[in-house]
């Protein structure tokens, strides 16, 4: 608790199993900057600048409210079964944060990673979280993973990206695929995912499905280059276009609806 | 005449007994062989260090006196200085120089009280004494390449220069500096500074360079910072209080926990990129209370009356279990990118919570602050949040966001403003909002409103033309009838999943 570990020719920091490391600094060493056995919690540290991962975590540890920033690696590699919370990951050299399986990542930021920001094995759970101007994908999720209520910008490639049997729900995404880049807000890689409530807008495809077998509802999508790419036998809700709303104002307490569709599964175009 | 018994029975016996005993300790009555030798400790090794003095440790053309070999050395008496002179100089490394609780006072011109003077030296140890009043330093062990000292219980004050400055890789612990005109304590990379205090000292109270440690430490009064931290170090448990600039400014990637700053006149806590920031409290600063670079984590921090706003940062950070309470500007206010969770903004002197683009804001409360409650710039998602009793709009957003399940009331209070304030392309959907001057209003076309409710506005629903919207059914008047039992038909007036109510 409360250390420095800084300029040390190997790890900053390296613990044993079942660990709890608070508070620490490590900076400037030549492995990770701290590393952590099975079964350990992090929280409050902050990593900076090491030549391998900011924090490197075997499985079935916790890292919380901790900070990684501008390390030659990833900002935070963590094992199977593990739980990031209110971390922030920016200015890595590869990904921002990573998590093996049945991982939980919440209330996390990655920005200006050289890399995917946020990325993850099977069955995980990323709620919450901010992916911003990341130099490959935002978030990238394996199969049975849910992503909901994140908001992923400005990455070079795809805002999320999932295999399959994923949940991609309540998402903000906009303008990804940014700069030189070509992306879509979610790209649905295989087959067999819910894709619910998201709002993608400003990429080169709104929503991208290339396999079948996956559910499309709720969703809106605007001034993407086509709002819309999505391989036959798919099951969604009617698609409507509403880029040319054309409705009255409105000053009341009533009003006819506007959205020329009363399907509740109905996905927008506008 | 009886005879008196005997009562020198016991006294004699115990004589006998004692004369015995001293008998088998004084040793064998045969003495060992060869000459008569002295068994007892000698003064040498009594007190084995070498006291310092004209003798021992003559001076030279620059100090009173002058260490130059190794070894444990201790002042007899205070020592007066002179000007263009050290009080004692060090030039060997492996010296401990106890100063026996008495008073190194200097004299303007003079030099350090104590100093290293030879590149290189390591393992000096200056401890238990009083330095005052010197043209340089108090104590200085920090000439180039001195690593590896110790300065403990070591009281400085009104030296011309730091009060202490310690080399690279040294411990100062249980000192305190004291109206020096320079730094109270200089620590160079990789130190431990603990349970120290430093104050009304010219310039910064206690610093550090890259890699250092501060832990109990007070900073009061003080010119300058009350603590300055290098990149890479750790601040804990410390306070700086009513120091002109600002309280605890670290570089990047430290971690600062379990600290307060207190009526600095600057801001109460800065940091560069990469930090952590945790547990801290930040009370009537003259800036910012809280301000972070790119890349910080920042929880558990409550920030109160600060002069501008209470927490600040910049791009891709997150906050979470935060609160901001009666600042004079913004309670809190993010960069691009980040994420605010679980926090509190109330009675702010602007917005409660102002996000930049892109942002997260979840689980957070924001009531009545004297702007918005909460506002969020381009692309940022404002969910499950609160809104009450705010001057103007409850949730005021750009274009673009995904505004969700958030409950706004009582808004316009005292001025004029909507539950939700909505420019163009945004997602409105699920929310509640009651008792303002207006409900739902959306000033920009574009916008997807459905399934929210408003109640108890001046006006429900103030919606520009081109936005799609789910139905908005007039519930105020519709009579429904109670229901006590296990089944009832519905009584929204609707079957549109995406209605919009008024009610």
């Amino acid at each position: 608790m409360g250390c420095i570990a800084s300029s040390n020719t190997d790890d900053g920091i390296n613990t044993g199993l079942g660990c709890t490391v608070a508070d620490c600094s490590a900076s400037f060493n030549s492995g990770s900057g701290i590393k952590t056995s099975t079964g350990c919690r992090v929280a409050g540290c902050a990593a900076y600048h090491n030549a391998v991962d900011g924090f490197e975590s075997s499985d079935n540890c916790t890292v919380a409210n901790c900070s990684t920033y501008s390390n030659a690696g990833i900002g935070i590699s963590a094992g199977d079964s593990c739980t990031i919370s209110a971390c922030s990951a920016g200015t890595n050299t590869s990904h921002g944060i990573r998590v093996g399986s049945g991982g939980a990542v919440t209330h996390c930021t990655a920005f200006s990673n050289t890399g995917v920001g946020i990325t993850s094995s099977a069955g995980c759970v990323l709620t919450s979280c901010s992916a911003y101007k990341n130099t490959q994908i935002g978030i990238n999720v394996t199969q049975g993973s849910t992503v909901a209520d994140c908001s992923t910008t400005f990455n070079t490639l795809d805002g999320i990206v999932c295999t399959f049997g994923c949940v991609i729900r309540g998402n903000s995404c906009e303008k990804n695929g940014f700069s030189d880049g070509d992306g879509a807000g979610i790209h649905a890689l295989g087959a067999a995912n819910l894709i619910e409530g998201n709002d993608c807008t400003g990429a080169d495809r709104g929503i991208d499905v290339n396999s079948s077998g996956s559910i499309i509802v709720r969703n809106a999508c605007k001034m993407n280059t086509l709002n819309w790419v999505m391989a036959a036998n798919n099951v969604f809700g009617p698609i409507i276009d509403r880029t040319i709303p054309a409705s009255p104002a409105v000053s009341g307490n009533s009003a006819p609806s506007s959205l020329d569709s009363t399907d509740p599964n109905a996905n927008f175009s506008y | 005449m009886n005879a008196r018994p005997i009562h020198v029975t016991l006294p004699i016996c115990a004589a006998v007994l004692a004369a015995g005993a001293w008998l088998a300790y004084a040793g064998d009555l045969i003495p060992p062989a060869g000459p008569v030798a002295p068994t007892h400790k000698t003064l040498t090794e009594i007190e084995p260090r070498t006291a310092v003095n004209a003798t021992n440790t003559p001076g030279d053309a620059d100090s009173l006196f002058k260490i130059s070999q190794a070894g444990s050395y201790y002042l007899m008496g205070n020592i007066q200085g002179i000007a263009a002179k050290r009080g004692i100089e060090i030039a060997a490394s492996g010296v401990k120089v106890d100063l026996n609780g008495f008073d190194l006072f200097g004299v303007p011109g003079s030099l350090e009280g104590v100093g290293v003077t030879v590149i290189g030296t390591r393992n000096v140890a200056v401890v238990n004494g009083s330095v005052r009043n010197w043209g340089g330093d108090g104590v200085s062990l920090a000439a180039i390449g001195v690593t590896n000292c110790r300065i403990q219980d070591v009281l400085a004050s009104g030296n011309a220069g730091a009060g202490i400055s310690a080399g690279q890789g040294s411990t100062v612990t249980d000192c305190a500096a004291a109206s020096n005109t320079g730094s109270g304590i200089n620590a160079n990379t990789g130190c431990t500074v603990a349970d120290c205090s430093a104050s009304f000292n010219g310039g910064t109270g206690i610093s550090t360079s890259t890699a250092g440690a501060v832990s109990n430490c007070s900073a009061y009064h003080n010119t300058g910072n009350g603590f300055f931290a290098a990149d890479g170090c750790k601040l804990a448990g410390c306070m700086a209080n009513n120091n002109t600039a600002t309280g605890l400014s670290m570089g990047s990637g430290c971690t600062v926990s379990n600290c307060s700053a207190y009526q600095n006149g600057g801001s109460g806590i800065i940091t560069n990129g990469g930090s952590t920031v945790s547990n801290v409290s930040v009370f009537g600063n003259g800036g910012y209370g809280i301000s972070t670079s790119d890349g910080c984590s920042v929880s558990n921090c409550s920030a109160y009356n600060n002069a501008i706003t209470g927490i600040v940062t910049v791009a891709g950070c997150t906050l979470g279990g935060c609160s901001a309470y009666d600042n004079i500007s913004s309670g809190i206010v993010v960069g691009t990118g980040c994420t605010v969770s679980n926090c509190s903004a109330r009675q702010n002197g602007e917005d409660g919570i102002s996000a930049d683009t892109n942002c997260v804001v979840a689980d957070c409360a924001a009531v009545e602050n004297t702007r918005d409650g909460i506002f969020a710039y381009n692309g940022s998602t404002v969910s499950d949040c609160s809104a009450a009793l705010n001057t103007l709009d409850g949730v005021s957003c750009g274009a673009s966001c995904m505004i969700r399940d958030n409950n706004c009331t009582f808004n316009g209070n005292t001025g004029s403003g909507a539950g939700i304030h909505a420019s163009a392309h945004s997602r409105i959907e699920g929310n509640n909002c009651a008792s303002a001057d207006r409900g739902i209003q959306v000033t920009g076309l574009g916008n997807f409103i459905f399934r929210n409710t408003c109640s108890l506005n001046t006006s429900d629903w103030e919606l520009g033309p081109n936005n799609i919207f789910g139905p908005i059914v007039d519930h105020r008047q519709l009579p429904s009838a109670s229901v006590s039992g296990f089944s009832a038909s519905s009584s929204l007036g609707t079957t549109d999943a995406n209605a919009n109510f008024s009610n």
